[in-house]
């Protein structure tokens, strides 16, 4: 009977058709409630960074550091005769350099944090520079010992 | 309808019938119409087949923005909060966020007076009189404070009370406060802006979208505080009631720093007087003195009335009318056009302006943005004040800059086309790309152009700003010490020094201009409150601390290439030409 098998097929079809189409619209559901999820967590999040990068910004008004900067580090705002841009200029810049220059710091270990260093003009640098070289230690010998021993 | 039906054979139901003749044709048009609309419905549905298996199989590329828009309008990502504003580098300067405020149910209050004490505890400013009555009145709703910190928001909410409860709002924070509020502007309790840049571009602030869509600001600000804390330090030393200072790129026309002295915090805009929040960088319009001198000089150069070499007699003071103008200083000789200058002789500036006419004083001006209101993204911008009648007194006086009031940010506009080459220049307050050159037709000759920059120079080498110099970042500029006009004339000692200011001279980049209102001599100066003493230190301060930040390598004055860039010779004797 022909016209059976071919109604069969059809209804055979039919089935097949259906349960794809509802499988294929609970997924689409399953997925629209992920992304609103998403969406929301991605919401959240936007905001917890918004309020993050004001706290961020309110931290670092450059009022703020400067009160500390001045507070705990040994620094002092740079002068024109310490930027130097090009080696050659290097003569001319010290003769830029007034003699009561105070410098940042004298010398990397005499760094403590909370505390200004101890301060050298520019007189003392010069006499200091006139002195033989000391031999500088690394930074981390033990990393240094470390680089030596591998094989 | 009339049909023939001719029976052949079977004597109930006839296996066949056959038609003829007039039915025959009947019954085959009737077929023909059928296959006919069978036909069109086959082939409207294969149309439709067609066009949903090409839908289907070639997506035509609308669709994800489609479906995008699907989502923006259901339970999207898209921020509904008033977008941020920030300054050139990021740094966030306004934004909304959500803040929780603190209200209560009296009606559900048992023990008044221990629930407030508990709410004090982690609230210390309230007052505990008026919160206990508030807690013991039995209403259904009440304010206890809106716009609780995190850390407040966490801690009440661990009282566990159910009488306290939370409502979540978007509120408007200004992080860097003070910095740059003139500016930024601020926002109604309704969070619609109503001053600077938030009334400014409000429309564009309050439209819901992407999160890209901040408003980038032209201001660093690291150089605005820069600007500011020199400023404010000049203005407590000097006791002046007010001060304005501006930072402008010269060939982008970005203004990086605006400052406005007495500011306020724009958190709490509405705590303080309106002279805090009154914008003298921009709205400000004041006499501004001998700045002028730089374009009475531009001017009489270009012009062509009088050449670098030549001068004018300042020995005796110049009578126009009933007015007398004389030199504070005088040399009391003659003076060559780079002199006028660099000693900031009135007389001097008064007689070439005089030359070259009221008229063309007055389109010269105008060319340079000094006559009309500034152009730019603000909503405060004061309009100049220009005398009624430009009479002879009144070209006189304009020389050195009286008569005559604009607003600190429109001078520095104005010095800017001097220093850039004599070009025209659209200033801004948003970022533009970097090494923008929004330099735009030429104003004066490049010659003129090239005098004036080495003449400006000198102002500081050898004049009356010798205060302003950086070591190393080669300043140039004009002082200007005006009287402030008062009831009757003006008041001698109350005096608005400005110094208008720009750097590298040899190769101009940014002009740094100071302006301090009703400053006053201290026994260091000399009791002296003249712009050289008091403004122009300012501009050499900042300058030392913002050149690194900008990029400008300090050079050494015996640098030959500075040296010739800035070489000037100065005739200080008028030569004889004509012999009588």
């Amino acid at each position: 009977m022909k016209f059976h098998k071919i109604s069969i097929l059809f209804l055979l079809l039919l089935l097949g058709a259906s349960y794809g189409l509802y499988k294929l619209s609970y997924e689409v559901e399953a997925l629209e409630r992920k992304l609103v999820s998403l969406n929301r967590e991605l919401m959240d999040s936007q905001r917890s960074i918004r309020v993050l990068e004001a706290e961020w910004s309110y931290l670092n008004r450059p009022e703020n550091l400067q009160e500390l900067a001045y507070r705990y580090l040994p620094l002092e705002p740079m002068l024109p005769s310490q930027i130097v841009a090009d080696l050659g200029e290097v003569p001319a810049l010290l003769r830029m350099a007034r003699d009561d220059f105070p410098l940042p710091r004298a010398r990397p270990d005499g760094i403590r944090p909370g505390l200004p260093g101890p301060r050298m003009t520019v007189a003392e640098m010069r006499k200091t520079a006139e002195q033989p070289v000391r031999r500088v230690r690394p930074i981390n010998a033990r990393l240094y010992q470390w680089l030596e021993e591998r094989p | 309808m009339s049909m023939a039906l001719n029976t052949s054979s079977g004597p109930a139901f006839p296996r066949h019938v056959k038609i003829t003749g007039e039915g025959k044709r009947l019954v085959d048009e009737g077929r023909g119409r059928l296959v006919l609309i069978a036909m069109v419905f086959a082939a409207a549905f294969s149309v439709l087949a067609v066009r949903l298996i090409y839908l289907t199989l070639f997506p035509a590329g609308g669709e994800p923005s489609i479906a995008r828009s699907v989502i923006k309008s259901g339970a999207g990502v898209a921020s509904t909060a008033r977008a941020a504003i920030r300054d050139r580098n990021g740094v966030l300067l306004a934004v909304s966020l959500p803040t929780a405020s603190l209200f209560a149910k009296p009606y559900m209050v048992g023990d008044a007076e221990g629930l407030a004490d508990r709410i004090l505890r982690i609230l210390p400013r309230l007052d505990r009189e008026r919160l206990v009555r508030k807690l013991s009145s039995g209403r259904r709703f009440v304010w206890i404070r809106r716009s609780l910190t995190p850390e407040q928001h966490q801690a009440l909410n661990a009282l566990g009370e159910p009488a306290l409860d939370f409502k979540i709002e978007e509120r408007r924070i200004y992080p860097q406060g003070r910095l740059a509020a003139h500016l930024v502007g601020y926002t109604d309790v309704d969070g619609r802006g109503i001053a600077g840049i938030e009334a400014q571009f409000n429309d564009v602030l309050a439209r819901p979208g992407d999160a890209g869509r901040d408003i980038v600001l032209s201001l660093d600000a690291r150089i605005q505080h820069a600007l500011r804390d020199e400023l404010s330090r000049a203005m407590a030393i000097f006791r002046a009631k007010g001060a304005a200072g501006v930072v402008l790129d010269v060939r982008s026309g970005e203004f990086l720093a605006l400052v406005s002295l007495p500011d306020f915090d724009p958190n709490r805009a509405g705590d303080f007087s309106a002279d805090a929040r009154f914008n003298r960088a921009t709205l400000g319009v004041f006499e501004l003195g001998s700045v002028f001198k730089a374009f009475t000089a531009a001017m009489a150069l270009d012009y062509g009335v009088v050449g670098v070499n030549g001068g004018y007699d300042a020995t005796r003071p110049l009578k126009i009318s009933r007015f007398s103008i004389r030199d504070e200083h005088g040399k009391g000789r003659w003076l060559s056009v780079p002199e006028i200058v660099i000693y900031s002789s009135n007389i001097g500036a008064a007689k070439m302006a005089l030359d070259v006419g009221g008229d063309r004083q007055r389109q010269f001006l105008d060319r340079f943005g000094l006559t009309k209101k500034l152009k730019v993204e603000l909503p405060e911008i004061g309009r100049p004040l220009l005398p009624r009648r430009w009479g002879m007194t009144e070209t006189a006086t304009i020389a050195f800059g009286h008569g005559i009031s604009v607003s600190p940010a429109q001078l520095a506009a104005a010095f800017a086309r001097v220093v850039n080459g004599g070009f025209d220049l659209k200033p801004t307050l948003l970022r533009r790309k970097a090494d923008t050159d929004a330099r735009g037709e030429r104003l004066i000759s490049a010659r003129t152009a090239d005098l004036m920059r080495r003449i400006l120079r000198k102002v500081v080498t050898n004049g009356t700003a010798g205060f302003a110099d950086a070591p190393g970042y080669r300043v140039g500029g004009k002082t200007g010490t005006a009287d402030k006009a008062g009831r009757g004339g003006y008041n001698r000692e109350a005096i608005i020094s400005t110094f208008a200011g720009a750097f590298p001279m040899d190769d101009p980049r940014y002009v740094v201009l100071a302006m301090l209102d009703e400053p006053r001599g201290i026994p260091e100066t000399n009791n002296l409150a003249q712009a050289g003493w008091t403004a122009a230190p300012v501009v050499g301060r900042v300058i030392t601390r913002i050149a690194p930040l900008l990029g400008v390598a300090p050079k050494p004055a015996d640098d030959p290439r500075v040296f010739r860039a800035l070489k000037l010779k100065v005739k200080t004797k008028e030569k004889k030409l004509e012999t009588f």
